[in-house]
């Protein structure tokens, strides 16, 4: 996956044109801080136990791709996962630590000895990759490629 | 029996059971387990799978017989979309009682099983939160471990979740009446678990505890298998009965042959109690524990001065980091804790994105600049895990002493759950929520008295501190005793306050709450009206010993005998293990006569 594409190619058309399509499905694009309702439905929801309401997870969840019929890419992968941890990332990418930060290198296939340069990168260049509270978790994800495609030591884990 | 009828079907080693065969696998224990069938006391069956797409046969909700039939038949046709459908029953049955049937075949469970990699299963337990009693009766989840993983794999391992689906247009109101009398239907869905950490750890600020299954590898297979079944089964969703706890029972218990989780459950299951069932079976080891984001919040204050504290508020509000010339190792707590201190307060009273949402982000960019790592150590894992305190129902003997009237020895029972003074171990502290809690007593001439009866009887004592402006309250609805000149005299009553409680929850805590109070009976003559305070100080002096002091006194608007109502009480509670407690009470009340009593009891709790 993580394979050597040229650098130009990738910052012209990144992951946007090549995966928008695919991750539609995924509710790619979730908002940092997107809030919640406050705490009546947090008690509510505790105390009769029930789902939010927006989750159409089933038993088969993950055996398919996002628009329910073709196969899950690892950079797919890489996009749920940013998704649905958009604060926990930026917390831990600006300290350059933490369990969300350690499972996205995980999911991104980075190993074990790049794991620091991975941590290193991400919390230097934090402003870089959440540059706003408006970010939604596909430009977080393109941010994150654009750095890794450009850094010497991290370039061979480019997403296509 | 069933040595016989593997050994049976291999001699016949054709598909042609004897009827009385048949009707031997259908009353099977692994059979009833794998159609959910219950028994009822006059011995007929139904399934609590309440939806048709789960049964073959048209009657197979009330006939286990019947349904197995229909599915020999349909697997001996070689029906590979039933088979698919429900491969858990293929399997046993195979390897049971018809060895001859072909290899299962079914591309699709294929592609999940490997996707999903199974090689253990965890059982996680969110723990109740402060200031919401009703959510001590929990949660519970499966997570399932693949092959591959590793600690920092656990987030995105699939979590098996048992739910009701409601309808997105209800609104609240009418989401928790009908989730609460069952009007959603409850399915099983698989997930990442990163959802379930997201929203219990992080959003409802509930500690998690992970128990590591003791299944094997093919076990495990065997619930999924069973799992896949689910797919097409939804169950009327009970918030008491039936509800995720219970059901993830059902579903462990297709484990092995000869496991039954769910047979102690027929009223209710509360989801610690079914974590004390996993832990009796010897299913449990060791749990770690995922400290809640307002757990770690907590953890980050204890860490840091006053002074710390007061610049992480200025920040938080929004002053820039230069107005404070820091070193870069001076700022990173501080700015660590603006953080998250501004983040917990966003999501817990529901602020406004547009004032919140940039000034966190200015906090992380900040932070960002700093390359050091964090300086704060992580909470310290409670000695006591959820598995490991008091059962929830209780059974107490009782003796009351009473100054001015005869003694008096009675029993009592509370169906549910835990009090404050009840042994504190692997419980929230500060939360008490008690349900039908009921005492009769017994005097020398063989009279019978109804002590009192409490419906409900809740509190929530969430104390101030640095970080948070809490409010406490209580509410208890009932029927109890008050001395007047001649006798104890009843009333029914519903009595509630609202106010503050100060210090800390697991060691010395004082409250103080502002109440009102309605009351009807032979002690009043008619309805009145009280207004008053309670105060109390409430003290856990070691693991097992918890003293309070507490004092109510009401102001009666309108009653004919008299116009005030004082109850002042000292007790004190030993745990004597796990499921036992003796707790002493002086009691002095003052109403239209004076009386003081002295109470022991002794729990048992089951």
């Amino acid at each position: 996956m993580k394979k050597i594409i040229a650098i130009s190619a990738l910052t012209l058309l990144p992951l946007s044109n090549a995966m928008a399509d695919q991750d539609i499905g995924c509710g790619l694009g979730s908002q940092l801080f997107a809030g919640q309702e406050g705490k009546v439905v947090k008690v509510l929801g505790a105390t009769t136990n029930g789902t939010s309401g927006n989750q159409t997870f089933g038993i088969t969840f993950g055996t398919l791709g996002c628009d329910g019929t073709g196969t899950v890419t690892a950079s797919t992968k890489v996009a749920t996962f940013i998704d649905g941890n958009m604060e926990q990332l930026a917390r831990d990418m600006s300290r350059g630590e933490g369990e969300s930060l350690d499972t996205l290198a995980e999911v991104w296939g980075v190993q074990a000895q790049d794991k620091a340069a991975f941590n290193k990168l991400v919390q230097a260049q934090f402003t870089h990759v959440f540059t706003s509270e408006n970010v939604t978790s596909q430009t977080v994800l393109e941010n994150l490629n654009n750095l890794v495609a450009s850094d010497s030591q991290l370039s061979s884990y480019t997403l296509s | 029996m069933f040595k016989f009828l593997i050994v049976a079907s291999f001699v016949l080693s054709s598909s042609a059971y004897s009827a009385t065969t048949i009707h031997n696998i259908a009353s099977h224990p692994y059979w009833l387990k794998l159609g959910h069938y219950q028994q009822s006391i006059s011995g007929s069956y139904e399934s609590e799978v309440d939806s048709h797409s789960f049964f073959l046969s048209v009657n197979g909700k009330f006939d286990p017989h019947a349904e197995l039939l229909a599915t020999i038949e349909a697997f001996q046709n070689e029906n590979n979309d039933v088979t698919c459908q429900f491969p858990a029953r293929y399997q046993w049955l195979k390897q049971s009682f018809y060895s001859e049937w072909p290899e299962l075949a079914c591309p699709e469970i294929k592609t999940w099983q490997k996707l999903i990699n199974p090689k253990g299963m965890t059982l996680v337990f969110p723990t109740a939160f402060m200031n919401d009693p009703a959510s001590m009766f929990g949660h519970t989840l499966l997570r399932i471990d693949a092959k591959d993983q590793t600690r920092s794999r656990e987030l995105i391992a699939f979590a098996v979740n048992f739910a009701a689906e409601p309808d997105a247009t209800d609104n609240a109101a009418l989401y928790a009446l009908k989730g609460l009398i069952g009007q959603y239907p409850g399915k099983f869905t698989l997930m990442p678990y990163y959802r379930k950490v997201r929203e219990y750890n992080d959003l409802e600020s509930r500690d998690m505890w992970e128990y590591k299954l003791a299944l094997s590898e093919s076990e495990i297979q065997r619930v999924l298998l069973h799992l896949w079944e689910l797919q097409w089964a939804t169950f009327d969703y009970f918030f008491i009965d039936e509800n995720c706890s219970y059901q993830l029972l059902a579903l462990l218990q297709v484990a092995r042959d000869d496991l039954n989780l769910t047979n102690n459950f027929s009223s209710h299951a509360i989801p610690s109690d079914t974590v004390k069932a996993l832990a009796e079976h010897k299913l449990l080891s060791m749990p770690r524990y995922r400290p809640a984001s307002g757990t770690m919040l907590i953890n980050y204050e204890s860490q840091l001065t006053d002074e710390q504290i007061d610049i992480a508020r200025k920040l938080k509000n929004g002053e820039p980091l230069s107005g404070f010339s820091l070193t870069a190792e001076q700022a990173v707590p501080v700015l660590e804790m603006a953080y998250e201190w501004l983040n917990y307060q966003y999501y817990d009273q529901g602020l406004e994105r547009e004032a919140i949402a940039p000034r966190l982000t200015a906090l992380l960019h900040q932070r960002s600049k700093l390359l050091l790592p964090s300086p704060f150590a992580r909470p310290v894992t409670p000695s006591i895990s959820p598995e490991k305190g008091h059962d929830s129902s209780r059974f107490g003997m009782v003796f009351n002493h009473f100054k001015y009237s005869e003694n008096r020895y009675g029993f009592s029972y509370r169906m549910a759950y835990h009090d404050l003074l009840d042994n504190a171990g692997g419980f929230i502290p500060g939360a008490q929520i008690s349900f039908f809690d009921i005492e009769g007593d017994l005097d020398s001439e063989g009279n019978v008295y109804l002590e009192h009866v409490y419906f409900i009887d809740a509190m929530s004592l969430a104390p101030d501190n640095r970080l948070f402006d809490s409010w406490s309250w209580n509410m208890r609805v009932g029927f109890d005793r008050k001395p007047t000149d001649d006798k104890r005299k009843g009333r029914a009553f519903i009595q509630g306050g609202y106010g503050k409680s100060f210090g800390d929850a697991s060691g010395f805590q004082s409250y103080f709450l502002a109440s009102s109070l309605l009351q009807a009976g032979e002690l009043t003559d008619s309805v009145s009206l009280g207004f008053g305070t309670e105060f109390g100080l409430i003290w856990q002096a070691s693991d097992a010993q918890k003293l309070a002091l507490t004092a109510q006194g009401f102001w009666l608007a309108n009653d004919a005998s008299t116009n005030h109502q004082i109850e002042l009480a000292a007790h004190w509670q030993i745990a004597l293990a796990q499921n036992w407690g003796l707790r002493s009470s002086y009691v002095y009340q003052n109403q239209q006569s004076t009386e003081q009593q002295l109470k022991l009891q002794l729990f048992h709790y089951f």
